[in-house]
């Protein structure tokens, strides 16, 4: 559904991914891993017509997408959740979530994405008309992915969504994830906890200084001894 | 809002109105004058609070209501547009000119478009005095027609404050339900995070272009009917100092709300009337408040109102 082919991406001359590829099927989670400043969040950025590429192609259903538009990429149907849980803090929240339907025009539909919302988040329903910036951190993630819903993607790029939550939350993040995949949505993953990472992602690459060095299935990778050296702290 | 909110508001607001309606009756030809005034800065300050939402904070705005001002008075003038004409005319004219500005104003943030846009709009005053046959040089166009709304001379400041009230109303109305509506929200999504409103697919440019357009359009009708009362219009009327006004009544408000701009433009013009006496001392007084605001209270009076309403509806409540 999605390929990435030989994308190298600079910035400011300097290059960062050295001709990166890799396929996305329909209906999988597919989890990035690495080191931090290996070119996890450049790929989705990428892909999310944030960065340029410098050379290679980006593909969704065949179509190239590569030098589209994030605008563009987001009618696609192409949502990112960029990493550090980011909302708009002076905003409401459900501002917040109308901001990420906005370029649907369907009323109807986006009543209920609303709806669905929150449904899957109850919190954020009851804290409306709140201040994003006044949701706690798990909170604000759960905004962060409720944003990206309402687009109504079926491609979904979470970059690092646990990062810096409490145990409990990740757990609930990971929930989450498995949820929106058993309802339809492909997604790719990108964590640094990589532990995490492999257990709810039906495939997996390790991207290392810009380019994948390692791939297989979730569970592969997670008994990989060199990835448990590398990646799960295990000697 | 829910429905009983709804209904307090919309009982306010015709409270408000009711009253602005019996004001003239009680004051004198001079308070009126200044209640006239006082409608066109309504209109500006709502206006340029628009164009701000994105984050764009620029010097152009007074040179837009200048471009309404010039345009109602030519085609008044030469044209023999009747008022009811040139006030659309105007702001639709002042959103033109400002789609052609904001081509290159777009590609600018941050402090760059600040003085990128002081830099345009000082173009376009220049050019009010360069082309002298058209727009009359630094004296300006003068006999600028007024007319008569309903068989009635608008010379009358009492029938031209009716005509001004009128025209605030439906200028606010209509700013009031853009803030609401979605585009309102993505306009806002703008200054707190740009990146983020890119990333979630919004043509950022695009909807930074349309604030200003809008806003100007509205700075245009308010420059329209200024220079319609005043019956003349010049290119000092629109400079630096006055931009700085409009600027401290915002920055006093706060642009949290939409009610901010208003409650500091009211604050600073009787604090102006008050200062009457200490002529060469106003642009030290101004100068400070726009500084103490800045340091102490950078969202305003409103901020400050939303600050104490927080502190007095959490105590008691849920507070730990
Ligand atoms: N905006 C930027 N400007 C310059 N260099 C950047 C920028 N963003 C990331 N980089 C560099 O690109 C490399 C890859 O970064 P990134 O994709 O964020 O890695 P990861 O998400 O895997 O931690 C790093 O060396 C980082 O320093
Ligand atoms: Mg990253």
């Amino acid at each position: 559904m999605l390929e990435i082919k030989n994308l190298k991406v600079s910035y400011d001359k300097v290059e960062v991914l050295h001709g990166l590829s890799l396929n996305v099927n329909e209906g999988e989670v597919v989890a990035l891993v690495g080191a931090n400043g290996a070119g996890k969040s450049t790929t989705l950025r990428a892909v999310s017509g944030l960065v340029r590429a410098d050379a290679g192609t980006i593909t969704l259903d065949g179509r190239r997408i590569d030098g589209a538009s994030a605008v563009d990429v987001t009618r696609a149907g192409i949502a990112h959740v960029p990493e550090g849980r980011r909302v708009f803090a002076e905003m409401s929240v459900k501002e917040n979530l109308l901001v990420g339907a906005f370029q649907r025009s369907d009323k109807d539909g986006i009543a209920r994405d609303l709806a669905s919302v929150f449904e899957r988040f109850p919190r954020l329903e009851e804290r409306q008309i709140q201040m994003s910036g006044t949701l706690s951190g798990g909170e604000q993630q759960m905004l962060a992915i409720g944003r990206a819903l309402m687009s109504d993607p079926s491609v979904v790029l979470m970059d690092e969504p646990t990062l810096g939550l409490a145990p409990l939350m990740c757990r609930q993040i990971v929930k989450i994830v498995r949820e929106l995949n058993s309802q339809g949505k492909t997604i790719v993953l990108v964590e640094q906890n990589a532990r995490m990472a492999l257990s709810v992602a039906d495939r997996a690459y390790v991207i290392e200084k810009g380019e994948i060095s390692v791939t297989g299935t979730g569970q592969e990778l997670l008994h990989n001894p060199d990835i448990k050296k590398a990646y799960l702290g295990i000697a | 809002m829910n429905t009983s909110k709804t209904l307090q508001f919309a009982l306010l607001s015709l409270a408000v109105i009711g009253g602005m309606i019996l004001l003239p009756q009680g004051l004198g030809l001079y308070s009126v004058e200044l209640l006239n005034i006082f409608l066109v800065n309504v209109i500006l300050v709502c206006s340029y609070r628009m164009t701000v939402t994105t984050g764009d904070w620029g010097l152009a705005h007074i040179v837009m209501m200048g471009v309404g001002g010039y345009s109602a008075a030519l085609l008044a003038k030469d044209a023999g547009f009747s008022i009811y004409l040139t006030i659309p005319a105007a702001g639709l004219i002042a959103a033109f000119v400002a789609y052609v500005m904001s081509l290159p104003l777009s590609r600018t943030v941050g402090f760059g478009y600040f003085i990128a846009s002081f830099a345009i709009a000082e173009l376009v005053r220049l050019s009010w005095l360069k082309f002298d046959t058209l727009f009359g040089g630094v004296r300006g166009l003068i006999n600028i027609p007024i007319g008569k709304v309903f068989g009635y001379s608008l010379f009358d400041p009492v029938i031209y404050y009716y005509l001004s009230l009128a025209v605030a109303v439906i200028c606010l109305m209509l700013m009031f339900q853009i803030d609401r509506s979605r585009i309102g929200i993505v306009w806002r999504s703008l200054s707190t995070d740009a990146d983020l409103a890119r990333s979630g697919g919004i043509n950022v440019s695009y909807y930074r272009k349309l604030a200003f357009m809008c806003g100007s359009a509205f700075a245009g009708v308010a420059g329209a009917l200024l220079v319609h009362r005043l019956g003349s219009v010049d290119p000092k009327g629109f400079d630096l100092t006055t931009m700085i006004y409009l600027v401290i009544w915002v920055v006093v408000g706060g642009t949290g709300s939409f009610w901010g701009p208003i409650a500091g433009l009211i604050v600073m013009t009787f604090f102006f009337e008050w200062t009457r006496e200490f002529l060469a001392w106003r642009p030290l007084f101004f100068g400070g408040i726009l500084i103490l605001f800045l340091i102490f209270l950078p969202n305003g009076l409103d901020g400050l109102l939303r600050k104490l309403f927080d502190k007095v509806t959490s105590r008691g409540g849920a507070k730990q």
